[in-house]
């Protein structure tokens, strides 16, 4: 939301699961872009859709997921309408995923070096020899990996290696745009760390944008520039990182954030009376949201402060009828 | 339920680990097997609850050592005390004082459940196993006044199933479960890494609560030195199954003096942008440390 084109565009997304009692919204109406060479972090609990707006964003989402309505652009291109031709194009070469669990994500049976070269060789033709040894030597160092790494199997590697092989072969065809899921959420906290720093280098090196998605705050607050939070299928909160913590506007976001432990202070008890009542509007009587009835009652997000956005903290039903009681008064 | 209690002289420690090991042996050679713990020491002592940590990465061995102080496992060498009395000891003799004051909170509340059963099953367990209330309607005041104990509102739990309650409220209810056996001791093997940030706070929480208003001391086993910081008394650092570093938790958290106590502090992320890590990890390493931790870091 800067001077910039945005480079990924998301409007008003929304994603359903069928269950056997109906649709259920997981994704429910979220809009955010990404600038060039940006890093934004998606963060939210389980079951609030961030992972399921990356699916989305990806083309990877499965039945009974159902992309309902919404816009997604990569430097223009819709990705929701591209066809398979199109989508080939798009993944690697200007889109790529760093998946969560990495030993799913890599084929067992295949060495580190093999799935690499594959990769390669699926989008770019076939190559001479020696040049793609050299490059998947590359790709390794970029990722601090011993070109030794390459003939190995995945079991064959810790956890943290197997990650940064996943780093390496999303770089290998240069994409603008990282998506990362959960990326080191299996890790120990100094090989996290250690990860978390090569994803950070391996962007920059290509100047590619970065999408973080995950529930840990801390790791998001280490890496990002910009912060979504998500809750139950909506963006609640977007802003600078700094800002969304340090003034953060919705209840839940401070909720949030008041419970991530830190090492540098030791914070009394949170007692359930000291816990900021349900229901409370992040604008108060003022609220721009109210009078707002029928069909635009779906809550939209304000800008509070330059790039700092937030949704008003009521539910659907307690916007509509807060308005109707709004406009009677 | 149970009162506070006081310190009285020559009363031996609640809990005493004495030069512990545990080795689990590959094929029949215990020479060649997995050393998972090593002369390990410790005192929880009686009197005044304290909350102990035992902190480390996977692999460290602190696991073994959960199952060791349950009784679930044998020590390999040395020895464990429960008030006294060796536990393995205590065991064979039946064990009933030990299996009721010594509780356990696992890591996946679910474990525990019966799906088919609602979640009062769990109860009715307890009480045709020990000995707790004589009629059903003190039963029922027990049930009631432990779960109340937790935070959770006995209408809304009791009847229900277990996939009707949020991890956080199962993790609760298991607390609730341990507390109506007036526990001494609860050993909490990773209690909050499957739940959520917010409810993870409301379980931490209570275990203070806990120790303060009834008295239960806790050895709290995890991976996460930030919550360890924010209730034990006392913290182990524990790596690959030996104690590295020991003292008031905030003692060593503020000022770690083992290379690799300090490069776990510095490596856990702070939920502030304006503390970063400071530089990257490979430089920030500034003192030698084990090859294995390094070929992890910067292979």
């Amino acid at each position: 939301m800067t001077g910039a084109p945005p480079l990924l565009e998301v409007t008003d997304l929304a994603v359903s699961y069928s269950s056997s009692t109906g649709r259920i919204a997981a994704v429910n109406g979220v809009s955010f872009s990404v600038a060039p060479g940006e890093r934004f972090g998606l963060v939210g609990e389980s079951g609030s859709g961030k992972s399921t707006t990356a699916m989305a964003i990806l083309r990877l989402l499965r039945p009974p997921g159902l992309v309902e309505r919404g816009l997604v652009t990569l430097e223009g291109v819709d990705l929701l309408a591209a066809d398979a031709d199109t989508l080939r194009e798009i993944r690697w070469r200007r889109l790529a995923l760093v998946p969560q669990g990495s030993m799913n994500a890599l084929n067992p049976v295949m060495r580190v070096r093999d799935q690499i070269e594959d990769g390669i060789v699926a989008h770019e033709g076939k190559a001479e020899r020696s040049a793609l040894r050299r490059r998947v030597t590359g790709l390794l160092e970029s990722v601090r990996l011993s070109a030794s790494v390459a003939d190995r199997y995945p079991h064959e590697l810790s956890g943290g290696m197997r990650q940064r092989v996943c780093i390496a072969m999303a770089i290998a065809l240069a994409p603008r745009l990282l998506i990362a899921d959960e990326p080191t959420s299996a890790l120990d906290v100094i090989v996290q760390r250690a990860v978390a720093e090569t994803l950070l280098d391996a962007t920059a090196d290509l100047n590619a944008a970065l999408v973080l998605i995950g529930h840990d705050l801390a790791l998001q607050a280490q890496m990002v520039d910009r912060l979504g939070v998500m809750r139950a299928g909506r963006l609640i909160e977007v802003g600078p990182v700094r800002r969304v913590f340090h003034t953060p506007a919705h209840r839940y976001t401070r909720a949030l954030i008041a419970a991530v432990p830190s090492i540098r202070h030791r914070p009394r008890l949170l007692r359930a009376d000291q816990e900021e009542p349900e229901g409370t509007c992040a604008f108060g009587p003022g609220c721009p949201d109210t009078g707002r009835v029928g069909s635009e009652a779906r809550p939209i997000m304000h800008e509070i402060a330059p790039d700092h956005f937030v949704i008003c903290g009521l539910d659907d039903a307690t916007h509509a009828t807060e308005r109707l009681s709004g406009m009677s008064a | 339920m149970n009162s506070p209690r006081k310190a009285s002289v020559g009363e031996p420690p609640l809990l005493e680990l004495e030069r512990v090991s545990k080795v689990f042996p590959r094929g029949r050679s215990l020479r060649e097997g997995t050393r998972a713990l090593d002369d390990i020491s410790m005192v929880i002592p009686s009197g005044a609850p304290s909350i102990t940590a035992i902190a480390g990465e996977s692999g460290s061995g602190k696991t073994t050592l959960a199952h060791l102080v349950l009784g679930l496992l044998k020590p390999s060498g040395g020895s464990i005390r429960y008030r006294g009395d060796d536990v393995t000891t205590l065991l064979e003799r039946g064990g009933t004082s030990f299996r009721r004051e010594v509780q356990a909170i696992l890591q996946d509340p679910y474990d525990v459940f019966n799906p088919f059963y609602t979640v009062d099953h769990v109860f009715d367990v307890l009480f045709r196993r020990f000995d707790l209330g004589t009629t059903k309607q003190d039963r029922h005041e027990l049930v009631r006044e432990a779960l109340l104990a937790v935070g959770l509102e006995p209408e809304r739990t009791l009847g229900r199933y277990p996939h009707q309650l949020s991890g956080g409220q199962a993790q609760r209810l298991m607390v609730a479960r341990s507390l109506m056996l007036r526990p001494r001791l609860i050993v909490a093997d990773e209690p909050v890494s499957m739940v959520d940030a917010t409810l993870r706070v409301t379980i931490l929480d209570t275990m203070v609560q806990l120790k303060e208003t009834l008295g239960v001391s806790f050895l709290y086993i995890t991976h996460d030195l930030a919550t360890a910081y924010r209730m034990s008394d006392e913290i182990l650092i524990v790596h690959r199954g030996r104690v590295v570093e020991r003292g008031t938790t905030r003692s060593v958290i503020d000022a770690p003096q083992d290379p690799y106590t300090r490069l776990l502090i510095e490596s856990i992320p702070e939920p502030d942008p304006d503390l970063r890590w400071p530089g990257r990890l490979v430089e920030a390493m500034s003192e030698p440390l084990e090859p294995s931790i390094l070929s992890e870091v910067a292979p």
